[in-house]
């Protein structure tokens, strides 16, 4: 019979934790530690921040660090980090916003998603707040008209962002191994032609000199699709101006040349048979590390291709490749748009919010974001020439590295001739520092084409493309690699046809209407 | 009394445990490859050198991971939400499948519907962040163990064993006046100790690889759990490739993490978790019937 | 209580067992019923089963049916600024676009066909695997065997997937190196439309069927091994053995899982397809869990997806109805 009071009790115990659950207040509600400045005085904005997870536990935490300190103490404002994954930060970003969780200033380098938080009514027009309030930013942004395009949304500012240094506007880029050139007495190709050429001989010239064709001719990451159509002027997800109209980059007459082009490449064995499955591209990886590719078609900035093809052969040669001309003419590589982070005001920021924050984004233009970019003078970095050189990289990956995302607005932008200075000192490094120096000189040389500064900002244009594309997709891989099953001209005109079937029509007279009504603002 | 096996039954035997072992070793190797590359050098990796073995066998990858202080403190957390999730699972599990396996039951069957119902309809992330807001739970771990109390589908699974189990052990003693608490904690758990190892086990393991509660709800980092701090690690977001035409911070803003280390972080995400099975696994041991039904 | 199972004899105990206790209750005092005062006396009874039961329903009550309610923008276009209450009504909008665009019943003809494979082909594995399993006399063998055979499925879709195709690869994969040595010509199958089905299938099963062994090995553990005695002393083969007693034994955890599984015929794995999945194939590879991932990237959609997600779960909830009424009606224990 104790049993059973025992068990009785057990239960009630069991009942009363469950309704404390239920009723749980948790311990915290979220506010972080308010280990920094109590500095009553000045007012309090809440920004987001990505969470890379490049924190370490003796730094802190991404909400209270030394930066985040620093932060509380010089600027006019005292700022509570709200983190949000990398990973999914869209999708967090929407729940908080949908749970009226959202920080004041919310920030993402992604103009659609800008687009798309102003026309769910999620984030306000500030035009009035930096006419009444902004000094820096104001003088800031007369000094650089080209944002001005980006950050207006149906005619209202909704943004304020500052302008990518070079480093963070070239983005694609080639390589090619000058010592395969150099073998084989070619000399750099500068037409499509003659890349085809070259990559022919990289492939069956024995480059390698191992006795055995077993060379590719090019191999290539994601970027790769993107850099051969921007080759001949297109692009799977831009419209183009064709006498005023605009038409989608996909199914333009040009991009026949494209399906032409990668057919040849295909065909001729020139690329790898199975880059289709080789998404993640390891095997291209492979393949340029273990000198068995002579062009890489990637990024404009490769550290950890470059240094294991370099430990792999200490021969080999690689360096930037310009993009070549096609009958189009010669079109520079994807560039990023000029507007750095995009910050946008929540709705429910009020007027003295606003205030802070326009004076908390002078601030941090003006000179806030120097030491979180940079680190503390002599401490993580000292002035070489007027260049910022790190004096120790350990210390400055881990302390310093980390902050660079809390200067929203800044105005870093290295030149290539700084990069030997601001490398660490041993051979290869150096080394890479100078290839890289000269890859990104050679990305920035040609502009890159791009009629409208960005997309249409139409939910039925964004929902077509996003239905076209799977389509587009299968249509393309059948024709690249399906042998006499389908030509480029025939898989150009399955293209249209589907592009037809799921409403392009009507997409493409809205986008006009859009741009007509838009193309003033865009200059 | 061992028995005499014939000539077939022994080949029988002898086909099963090759079989048995090359499957093994089958599914054994993609987390043997990535034991392999995480004591390899990223370049050997990156080459295509490694197969079965290290190359350029070293132990950075693992002293970078372990040097940084949070990877500990996040696996400290990961083990406090597992261990108690799971309890409070279990103990929430048996509660429910207990009352709902007793035909006897009245309205059982529409509390079996209500609760079907809510295993195929599965409501959003929005109105569950409002619904942990709402009751003050962000950054608390209760945001994570509350939601998840009861796994339907363990449910099931835990019912439908208590309905196989014979009816005559309980009539001994609810003749001699147990009530149904009682029967549960003498009688039916003792017997369920394979099923509730099992799902201890479904549930714990449920709790090591969530990702995205921990993600949504909680921000602080000093809370994170491992799987959270590996798996941005493993499947990081290569930045130049995002290349949404909207705009991406570009090529050198995020630092990739090396091949090694990623291999090593799928090592440690995994390893404890492996080793609770066979810590289970003398629950699972035949013939526990035949003390209870005997007597 | 020995005599009532010696007289059901050897085979099939577990069904019959409860049955027998049923109608032993039926006599119990306990049980007598008076009409009239069924409700309170059953209410009396069971008092301590429904006791166990409040925590249980409160839970069900506040975190799976209260954000339910946020379903309701199924029918609505949800804007953030105004809300899940505020957002205009528009009906079955969502749904009629769902339907009427044409991809829609390709991505769920794909997303069923997946399914089927898997569970036509899946389901059986783990049983077999758990059968040989039981069969294996070294302890230690046989908990070696059973801790691999799981592995895989803790490991990510990423790894995984990374593995598979480069196991798969026509020029570098074991699998193409070994047809090769038999004189078969190399075959790409992931980028096979023909192929690519059966590999997702066989990778599925690969990460799974070893976990799904513990369930089974746990009904076989309850399994009275004094049936297997008089089994082998009637003579009965150790195939007859598995016939008559194992399988039996397991019948009812097989038939929980097989209803369970319904539930998830309308589900086919993100990451997985992600991975497996290539412009080649998307005839047959691309998926509901795809085709949301997609829609979601863009607009933050939300009515879109949650609208498509009614429409899974409702699929769902049919089919666990209708194969639990099958099940029922073939005798076996059923989820209810």
């Amino acid at each position: 019979m104790r049993q059973q009071k025992r068990k009785k009790a057990a239960v009630l115990l069991a009942l009363a934790v469950s309704l404390a659950m239920l009723g749980a207040c948790g311990k915290d509600s979220g506010k972080s530690a308010p280990a920094d400045a109590k500095e009553a005085k000045k007012p309090e904005i809440s920004v987001s921040i990505f969470d890379r997870g490049e924190v370490s536990a003796e730094e802190g935490s991404y909400e209270s660090n030394r930066w985040t300190k620093w932060i509380n103490e010089n600027a006019p404002a005292t700022v509570k980090w709200i983190p949000v994954p990398r990973n999914q930060s869209q999708q967090k970003l929407n729940t908080l916003i949908a749970a009226g969780e959202a920080p004041d200033l919310i920030w993402e380098y992604d103009r659609a998603y800008i687009s798309t938080l102003a026309s769910q009514g999620a984030i306000q027009p500030i035009d009035q707040y930096i006419d009444k309030y902004s000094t820096s930013y104001k003088a800031y942004l007369q000094a650089h008209p080209e944002l001005k395009p980006y950050l207006t949304i149906n005619g209202k500012l909704y943004a304020v962002a500052s302008v990518r240094g070079i480093d963070t506007i070239a983005n694609h880029g080639m390589w090619i191994r000058q010592d395969w050139l150099d073998k084989l007495g070619l000399k750099t190709p500068t037409t499509i032609d003659e890349l085809l050429d070259v990559a022919r001989k990289f492939k069956t010239d024995d480059p390698d000199g191992n006795g055995k064709a077993d060379t590719y001719g090019i191999v290539f990451n994601a970027n790769g699709y993107q850099i051969m159509r921007s080759l001949f002027f297109t692009h799977e997800n831009q419209w183009y101006l064709n006498d005023g109209k605009l038409e989608f980059g996909r199914i333009a007459d040009r991009y026949a040349d494209v399906l032409a082009f990668e057919k040849t490449l295909f065909d001729e064995g020139l690329i790898d048979q199975e880059y289709i499955t080789d998404k993640n591209a390891q095997r291209a990886k492979q393949f340029w590390t273990t000198g068995k590719a002579g062009i890489f078609l990637g990024s404009w900035d490769m550290p950890n291709e470059y240094s294991d093809l370099k430990k792999n052969d200490p021969s080999a040669k690689p360096v930037a490749l310009e993009p070549v001309a096609t009958p189009y003419g010669k079109n520079g590589l994807y560039q990023e748009n000029a507007p750095y982070i995009y910050v946008t005001f929540n709705k429910d920021m009020k007027e003295q919010q606003a205030e802070a924050a326009v004076k908390f984004l002078d601030w941090m233009i003006d000179k806030g974001w120097q030491p979180l970019k940079l680190g503390e003078e002599n401490v993580h970095y000292k002035l070489v020439n007027g260049v910022p050189q790190t004096i120790d990289p350990q210390k400055f990956r881990q302390e310093v590295f980390y902050a660079r995302e809390y200067a929203v607005l800044n105005q870093y932008s290295p030149k290539p001739e700084w990069f030997p200075i601001m490398a660490a000192q041993d051979p290869i490094s150096q080394e890479y520092a100078k290839a890289k120096a000269d890859s990104l000189t050679v990305a920035m040389k040609n502009k890159y084409r791009r009629d409208i500064p960005f997309n249409p900002d139409l939910p039925e244009a964004n929902q077509l493309i996003s239905a076209f594309s799977p389509i587009a997709e299968q249509i393309e891989a059948k024709v690249v690699t399906g042998g006499a099953q389908m030509t480029p001209q025939a898989g150009l005109d399955e293209l249209r046809k589907e592009w037809k079937r799921l409403g392009g029509d009507n997409v493409e007279k809205l986008v006009q209407e859009w741009y007509d009504q838009n193309k003033a603002g865009m200059k | 009394m061992k028995s005499r096996r014939s000539f077939s039954a022994k080949t029988y035997a002898a086909v099963n445990y090759a079989a048995l072992g090359l499957l093994s070793l089958l599914t054994l190797y993609p987390f043997w490859y990535e034991a392999a590359s995480s004591f390899s050098s990223s370049r050997a990796i990156t080459s295509g050198e490694v197969f079965l073995w290290p190359v350029e066998f070293n132990t950075d990858a693992y002293k970078r991971l372990l040097d940084d202080g949070q990877l500990l403190v996040s696996a400290k957390n990961t083990v406090l939400v597992t261990v108690v999730g799971t309890l409070l699972n279990m103990a929430m599990t048996v509660l429910a499948a207990y009352p709902l396996s007793k035909k006897r039951l009245m309205g059982r069957g529409g509390l079996l519907l209500f609760i079907t119902f809510t295993m195929l309809f599965v409501s959003g992330m929005i109105p569950n962040f409002i619904l942990i807001k709402t009751l003050g739970l962000i950054n608390s771990y209760w945001s994570l163990w509350l939601p998840a109390l009861i796994s339907t589908y363990n449910l099931f699974v835990m019912k439908s064993f208590f309905e196989g189990l014979p009816e005559e052990i309980e009539e001994s003693a609810s003749i001699d006046g147990a009530n149904d608490l009682a029967i549960l904690a003498k009688i039916i758990l003792p017997l369920s100790k394979p099923i509730l190892a099992a799902l201890s086990l479904f549930y714990a393991v449920g709790w090591w690889n969530s990702y995205f509660q921990v993600l949504l709800y909680i921000t602080r980092s000093t809370k994170q759990t491992l799987m959270v701090k590996l798996y941005q690690m493993i499947n990081q977001v290569d930045a130049s490739l995002l290349n949404s035409a909207g705009g991406s911070e570009g090529a050198s803003q995020a630092l990739l993490t090396p091949e090694a280390i990623k291999a090593a972080a799928i090592v440690l995400s995994v390893t404890p978790i492996l080793c609770v099975y066979p810590f289970l696994q003398r629950h699972f041991v035949k013939g526990v019937l035949i003390g209870s039904v005997k007597g | 209580m020995n005599i009532r199972i010696e007289n059901r004899g050897v085979y099939g105990m577990t069904g019959n067992v409860s049955q027998a206790g049923a109608e032993a209750a039926a006599f119990h005092p306990r049980a007598a019923e008076r009409t009239g005062s069924v409700f309170k006396r059953r209410l009396s009874r069971d008092k301590y089963l429904y006791l166990m039961l409040v925590p249980v329903i409160g839970y069900y009550v506040v975190f799976k049916y209260a954000p339910m309610v946020g379903e309701v923008i199924a029918f609505k276009d949800y804007r953030f600024v105004d809300g899940i209450w505020g957002s205009k009504w528009v009906g079955l909008k969502h749904f009629r676009m769902l339907f009427e665009s044409s991809d829609f019943w390709k991505i769920l003809r794909n997303t069923l066909l997946l399914n089927v494979y898997n569970l036509v082909f899946g389901f059986p594995v783990p049983i077999v695997l758990s059968l040989m399993l039981n069969e294996v006399r070294k302890e230690w063998y046989k908990r070696t065997v059973q801790n691999l055979l799981y592995v895989p499925h803790f490991i990510s879709w990423v790894i995984l997937g990374g593995i598979f195709i480069s196991l798969l690869s026509p020029s570098t994969g074991v699998v193409n190196w070994i047809l090769r040595s038999m004189g078969i010509d190399p075959i790409y199958f992931m980028a096979s439309t023909t192929w690519w089905p059966v590999v997702y299938t066989l990778s599925s099963i690969w990460r799974e069927a070893g976990w799904g062994t513990i369930l089974y090995l746990a009904a076989m553990a309850n399994i009275d091994p004094q049936l297997y005695e008089a089994a082998k002393m009637d003579g009965a083969s150790r195939l007859r053995q598995i016939w008559h007693i194992t399988l039996p034994g397991i019948r009812g955890t097989m038939a929980i899982l097989l209803i369970l599984r319904m539930g998830q015929m309308m589900d086919v794995g993100l990451e997985q397809t992600l991975v497996l999945q290539n412009s080649a194939v998307l005839e047959v590879g691309d998926v509901i869990s795809t085709f949301v991932y997609r829609v979601g990237l863009q607009n933050a959609n939300y009515s879109y997806t949650t609208a498509l997600g009614l429409f899974q779960s409702a699929i769902g909830f049919i089919l666990v109805l209708s194969v639990n009424r099958i099940i029922k009606s073939l005798g076996e224990k059923g989820l209810w």
